[in-house]
């Protein structure tokens, strides 16, 4: 039989604050982080976004540790820090030597590679800055992690863009299952608020410039978000052994790709991999209480998205709780699906479902109950999280609760 | 034929590899195989051209050529009036 794996750690650093516990605060409020973008996008159609507030990463990293860090990767550093000490584990533990760190990332470090850009397209100098390659690389988070929190185990990043994150935490749960790790943090981590980045969105035309309104009839598309969602995950036996507050159980991934066509999601392909996912978690559809959606306000997202859910759970569809907290948080990419599970565990842990904030009214073919703008009391014993790239590269995790009393 | 049309054509005819003979005003998008990520870079193509810009509302509007056609001269109507 394979081994159990548990959920024992949370980190985040996003739009709504550097700690799990502004995330918390504001889901459960119902909080936007999204508002006008600065700065940050001038010369771009881009309006507005959801920017980690008042970031500075003196009071994370010492001017030794900064030139090695781009945006992303710090992100990455400062949640698995708050992530490992929130599962009661410390630098040097044997525990952590031996943990696995895996990272998903949409983007990689672009803020570095585009001030390389600048300093040669536009400024025509001669020499790209030295470390543009090892602070650039995609997988510069998963090594700064891996450096900063001393662990040993296996680390590496992955990409599938909006999924990253959270194919990342089928990996850590795949090599905990297997016994080749018993310890392992997982998430995602993205900053693309740069003005490539910026451009490049602008030119594909899914992005608002009101605000994210998942599943409404005015929505007018996704909303960037950046920072970092990170998880300590660990094998049940190992997390009873040591006396860690168990905050779910990761019960079972599903994965799959469309095949098809590289923006427009399928109905196929999110109803596969939502029913592999009950399946893997070997769960009914009529035990889920709450669907943490992908929910991304585009056009073609939403119906898609609520089409699969009729799909899956029948009659049952209607007695879901579904939110977005998109419509919080932003799309932040690469982190995104690992700030969902972030907030989707916490929904379970404190019998809370976070609101669809900024929401209006329901759109066309988006009728289920999507907890409209305030949080909901309610038991939540099984629920999952969906994440559905560009590409059609599909991840939905299952999670249901833990009885601590069986420890 | 008016300027539009001949420039919405050419920009169709480029991205759905056929002749602009094959083109006409009433013809479907989807009968050419432009789906929206072709849509968009076809609008793309042509804010440059035109030195316009083309909001993305429109997209969800768009079923024919004629269609992108009508919704460019309103706005350069527009912007002629401003």
């Amino acid at each position: 039989m394979t081994r159990r794996v548990v959920v024992t750690g949370l980190g985040s650093i996003s739009g709504l604050g550097a700690t799990v516990a502004d995330f918390w605060s504001s889901l459960s409020a119902g909080r936007s982080a999204i508002g006008p973008l600065a700065d940050i996008a001038k010369g771009t159609k881009i309006a507005v976004g959801a920017v980690v507030p008042n970031f500075n990463p003196e009071q994370f990293f010492s001017s030794e540790q900064l030139p090695l860090l781009d945006r992303f990767s710090q992100f990455a550093v400062i949640a698995s820090r708050e992530a490992l000490a929130d599962a009661g584990l410390a630098i040097g533990d044997d525990a952590v030597i031996r943990a696995a760190a895996i990272i998903g990332t949409g983007c990689g470090g672009k803020q570095t590679d585009e001030e390389t850009y600048v300093r040669l397209y536009k400024e025509h100098k001669d020499r790209a800055h030295p470390l543009t390659i090892p602070k650039g690389m995609p997988s510069a988070a998963a090594s700064m992690v891996s450096m900063h929190l001393g662990i040993s185990g296996p680390a590496f990043s992955v990409t599938s863009a909006c999924a990253s994150g959270a194919h990342a935490v089928v990996q850590g749960h795949m090599m905990i299952q297997s016994g080749l790790v018993d310890v392992a943090l997982v998430g995602g981590a993205d900053a693309p608020f740069t003005y490539g980045l910026l451009k490049a969105w602008e030119a594909l035309r899914v992005v608002s410039n009101d605000t994210c309104r998942p599943f409404c009839k005015d929505r007018t598309g996704m909303v960037l978000g950046e920072g970092a969602g990170m998880l300590v995950l660990e094998s049940e036996e190992h997390a009873i052994r040591r006396g860690a507050r168990v905050y779910a159980e990761l019960a079972g991934c599903g994965m799959s790709s469309d095949a098809g066509h590289i923006t427009r999601p399928s109905v196929d392909g999110i109803a596969r991999t939502m029913h592999s996912a009950l399946e893997n978690a070997g769960l009914a559809p009529d035990a889920v209480d709450y669907v943490n959606a992908h929910g991304t306000a585009t056009l073609a997202n939403d119906p898609a998205e609520t089409a699969a859910l009729h799909r899956v759970f029948g009659s049952h569809a209607k007695a879901l709780s579904v939110s977005s907290t998109k419509s919080m948080h932003g799309h932040a990419l690469g982190a995104s699906s690992a700030l969902e599970l972030v907030a989707t565990v916490l929904a379970l842990h404190n019998n809370l479902v976070p609101p669809t904030a900024n929401f209006t009214e329901p759109g066309e073919g988006c009728d289920l109950d999507y907890v409209p703008n305030q949080a909901r009391e309610q038991q939540v014993d099984v629920a999952i999280s969906n994440s559905f790239a560009f590409g059609g590269l599909n991840v939905v995790l299952a999670i249901k609760s833990f009885p601590q009393a069986s420890s | 034929m008016a300027t539009n049309a001949v420039a919405v054509i050419e920009i169709i005819a480029r991205e759905a590899k056929c002749s602009p003979e094959d083109i006409a005003l009433n013809t479907g998008l989807n009968e050419l195989g432009i789906d929206s990520l072709k849509a968009i870079i076809i609008l793309s193509e042509l804010e440059d051209l035109l030195g316009i810009e083309i909001p993305n509302e429109i997209i969800g509007s768009i079923n024919t050529v004629g269609d992108i056609v009508t919704k460019l001269d309103e706005l350069q109507r527009i912007s002629d009036t401003e």
